[in-house]
């Protein structure tokens, strides 16, 4: 209970640091802005399908630009500054854990993350919503005009029409994205926790978490490289290889915003798999972070 | 030593700890990765192609992230202002891009086919600064070529979906007129559930355009049979497969008790006979 | 070591050792060797030595910040090792190690439930520190616009939130006026009239004559010396005499009868008074006058 209280407080206080930091904010601001310009590419497209898979592409990659970028800086200077500054050293000759600090710091900035993605699903939905409202007034409008002249309604296939708009625009698969999207972000922050507390500057924790972020995407690839002799076959690349799928998460795998819009289906387990493995990195490298900060002299 | 080994000791645990957890991830890792190439995620397309290629794609893939569809859109954007520049080479450059960048997504290569196929291949045969029919002709070959290749590497990555395979039986159809080739193609559309009815005809169209007339009675008959109410006329124009049935019946000069249709001949001389 | 003498020595150190150990080179850095201390309960006692003597490190290794190499260092009877030990601690660091962008107020709240208080204890908690310390006035104040004797405030309302019963302060006074330099001793007197245990550790030698009832003196990581202010500062078998009235001729003749009843004298010269005192003396007229 007490943990829980100590954890809280400096999540709080975390929280109100970030929000200082003038880049966190202005990233922020920006993304909120850019996600709520996701409409004006709907222009570009050729039909209704296009239109919301236009705006959910753009919107969930915004979201995933600014807030890795987020989870990145934030991280990278959390612990370092904290260090600068000496802040941290009142804090410890407090009876505070070091690992109550850490992950109150770090639930912090995940506080930070969730708000960030909250206030862009919001904006995907007005958006999508102002997008939907807009087709579905323009069918009303054609098929009002269609039976003035006189010509024959199917409203049948006017319903239809309506029906596919609106099974574009209200896909709950969206929250399965915007759900691995923020664990992604999460995910990406505890790795960067993990660097922060062995490293002893912002710039190598950012750098450091940026290649872990880059790998992690090319994850996929380094297996089947691996598994494949053709491919790899040089003293060096075989253990790099080796090496980056023991130590870099599968990050490429939270991806699902492409599937989404493709009009795959996305198996509830599938997701869940995925945000079971999420939760349990997490856990396993903050428990780590934890371990290396506790031994660490200050 | 004690202060060393608890310092140390607290170190060498988190590695312990991030070691065994690598290890143990690995198999995880490729559970999902197997389940996701099973879903077509990702963009996987589940061919044998050189390695390197694969790699080279799936690195440049991995690396765009959540921002695939975000820039495969753009291209695509981008790919349009080419097209009305009559810009035909980097708008097929950026078209393959986009397609390979969002595999999953049927509109895509739908239109960079329909654009190669049908509006390239116009404006090629008709291009005022190539004063030779002949290589005129051959550039609109190629370009309907350049588009069945797209439209080829768009059902490899979308199988489990009628629309590409429909797309590919059509542009062979009437672009290169390759009928038998076609009609296949869109027997492999029609036998999706979800796909329109009316592309079971066309099968039967192109079969007799092939030539292969004996499969085509066989393939009207079994829709004529299928279908005893013979409703969504509309669709299915009933009609124009009775027609379909009867003239092929003629050609193949079906014995009349095993006609469906007999001919007015044979109605009038069974009329006749006692 | 009994419940009761851990009680009656609120800090102990046994035999301790802190070497850092030099990167690229072999070999290590001794910054503590071989430290024994005892700090009695309810006393002011001063850690002294100039830089490098391995005063900061002792402080750091009290707060759990930095491991011993080896030997002991216990907090009411507690390893340092465990952060329960720290829970009767108090500390104010040489220079405010603080969140700049929040107010004084909003400083003691978030350090309130690190120490264990939350809700109306903290809050009233928060006023009477504000008020002890003499910071109402600041308290809505970001520490950015906070100067240094209103931050070295802060630090110690703090450090005394949960009403500790050892208080670790390093330099308090570093950088004060002198005005709030004679604050800050009476309120270590009063502190220490509460019964708290002080350690105080300062360059400022006269400050520590004023307010440490032991001092212990270390360089290059050991201790020199160690004893009662008093006891380490009277010159024994001497004694100072002040007279009042004294004539300009009367030093020959005090002189004289003095040595004519066998005392050596060394000196006669007036007393002086320290500048803090003359300091403060006018301050205080020119306050009077000026109301």
């Amino acid at each position: 209970m007490r943990s829980l209280m100590v954890i809280r407080t400096l999540a709080g206080n975390t929280v109100l640091e970030l929000l200082r930091q003038k880049a966190l904010l202005i990233l922020i601001i920006l993304g909120i802005i850019m996600a709520g310009g996701a409409n004006f590419f709907s222009q570009f497209s050729f039909d209704t399908e296009q239109d919301f898979k236009f705006i959910k592409d753009f919107a969930v990659g915004i979201l995933t630009l600014v807030g890795v970028l987020v989870a990145i800086i934030g991280v990278a200077q959390m612990l370092p500054a904290e260090l600068e500054s000496r802040t941290v050293l009142t804090i410890l000759t407090k009876p505070v854990q070091r690992w109550e600090f850490l992950l109150g710091k770090f639930f912090g900035l995940c506080f930070l993350l969730a708000c960030l993605t909250l206030a862009m699903a919001l904006i995907l939905s007005v958006v999508l919503y102002f997008q939907e409202s807009a087709r579905v007034a323009e069918i009303n409008k054609s098929y009002e005009a269609a039976a003035s002249q006189g010509h024959e309604i199917n409203l049948e296939e006017k319903k239809a029409a309506i029906d596919g708009i609106r099974k574009q625009s209200r896909d709950a698969r969206l929250i399965s994205v915007l759900l691995l999207a923020y664990f992604k972000m999460v995910l990406t922050a505890a790795l960067g926790l993990l660097i922060s507390t062995i490293a002893t500057s912002m710039m190598f924790t950012a750098i450091m978490t940026s290649l872990i972020y880059i790998s992690g995407h090319l994850l996929a690839t380094a297996r089947e490289a691996w598994s494949n002799n053709e491919a790899v076959h040089s003293w060096l690349l075989k253990p790099l290889t080796a090496l980056i799928m023991v130590v870099v998460p599968d990050l490429g795998s939270f991806n699902l915003i492409d599937e989404i819009v493709a009009g795959n289906p996305i198996p509830l387990e599938h997701t869940l798999g995925i945000l079971n493995y999420a939760i349990f990195y997490t856990a396993v490298v903050l428990m780590a972070a934890c371990l290396l900060f506790s031994s660490r002299e200050l | 030593m004690v202060s060393n080994l608890l310092c140390h000791g607290g170190q060498i645990t988190a590695i312990i700890l991030l070691l065994c957890w690598g290890l143990v991830k690995i198999p995880i890792e490729k559970n999902i990765d197997d389940t996701q190439k099973e879903l077509r995620f990702g963009g996987r397309i589940p061919i044998s192609q050189d390695i390197r290629d694969k790699i080279g794609q799936g690195a440049a893939i991995g690396l765009l992230a959540g921002f695939r569809g975000f820039i495969a859109n753009l291209l695509f954007i981008q790919a349009h202002e080419h097209w009305e520049k009559q810009e035909w080479t980097r708008m097929k450059s950026l078209l393959e891009v986009a397609c390979t960048l969002q595999p999953r997504n049927i509109k895509f290569w739908e239109l960079s086919a329909w654009h190669l196929a049908w509006n390239v291949s116009y404006a090629a045969s008709i291009n005022p600064n190539e004063p030779r029919e002949a290589a005129r002709l051959r550039a609109q070959r190629e370009w309907i070529r350049a588009g069945r290749e797209l439209l080829e590497r768009g059902v490899q990555a979308n199988p489990d979906t009628w629309h590409l395979w429909f797309q590919l039986g059509y542009l062979i159809s009437q672009k290169q007129e390759k009928f038998a080739e076609s009609a296949e193609y869109f027997k492999k559309a029609a036998s999706f559930p979800e796909a329109p009815q009316y592309i079971r005809r066309l099968v039967g169209y192109d079969l007799r355009r092939a030539g292969k007339l004996w499969e085509a009675y066989q393939w009207w008959l079994e829709m004529w049979k299928l279908y005893p109410e013979r409703k969504d006329d509309r669709i299915m124009m009933w009609p124009s497969v009775e027609r379909e049935i009867r003239a092929l019946e003629e050609e193949l000069n079906i014995p009349a008790e095993q006609r469906i249709f007999p001919s007015a001949q044979d109605t009038s001389q069974s009329a006749t006979q006692p | 070591m009994s419940d009761a003498k851990a009680e009656d020595y609120p800090i102990e150190i046994q035999s301790l050792r802190k070497t850092f150990p030099l990167r690229w080179r072999k070999g290590s850095v001794v910054a503590i060797d071989c430290l024994d201390l005892r700090v009695r309960r309810g006393e002011v006692f001063g850690l002294l030595g100039p830089n490098g003597s391995g005063k900061s490190t002792t402080l750091k290794v009290l707060l759990g910040l930095l491991r011993p190499t080896s030997g002991e260092a216990r907090l009411f009877g507690e390893s340092v090792a465990s952060v329960t030990s720290r829970r009767r601690l108090g500390y104010l660091p040489e220079s405010p190690y603080f969140y700049r962008f929040l107010t004084g107020e909003e400083t003691l709240r978030f350090f309130g439930p690190l120490c264990g208080l939350h809700g109306a204890a903290l809050r009233k908690r928060v006023d009477e520190l504000l008020e002890l310390v003499g910071l109402e006035h600041g308290r809505h104040r970001p520490l950015s616009g906070y100067s240094k004797g209103m931050l070295q405030r802060i630090g110690l309302a703090q450090a005394l939130l949960h009403d500790p019963e050892l208080l670790l302060l390093d330099e308090p006074t570093a950088g004060v006026d002198p005005i709030g330099s004679r604050e800050m001793k009476d309120l270590i007197l009063e502190l220490k009239a509460r019964g708290k245990t002080i350690v105080l550790s300062s360059h400022l030698l006269d400050q520590v004559e004023q307010v440490c009832d032991r001092v212990a003196i270390l360089h290059l990581g050991k201790k020199i010396l160690e004893g009662r202010i008093s006891d380490l500062l009277t010159q024994q078998g001497k004694v100072c005499i002040i007279i009042s009235d004294f004539r300009e001729k009367s030093p020959l003749q005090v002189k004289t009868q003095l040595q004519s009843l066998g005392y050596k004298i060394e000196e006669i010269e007036p007393p002086k008074m320290t500048l803090e005192e003359l300091f403060l003396k006018r301050v205080a007229e020119s306050t009077s006058n000026a109301s």
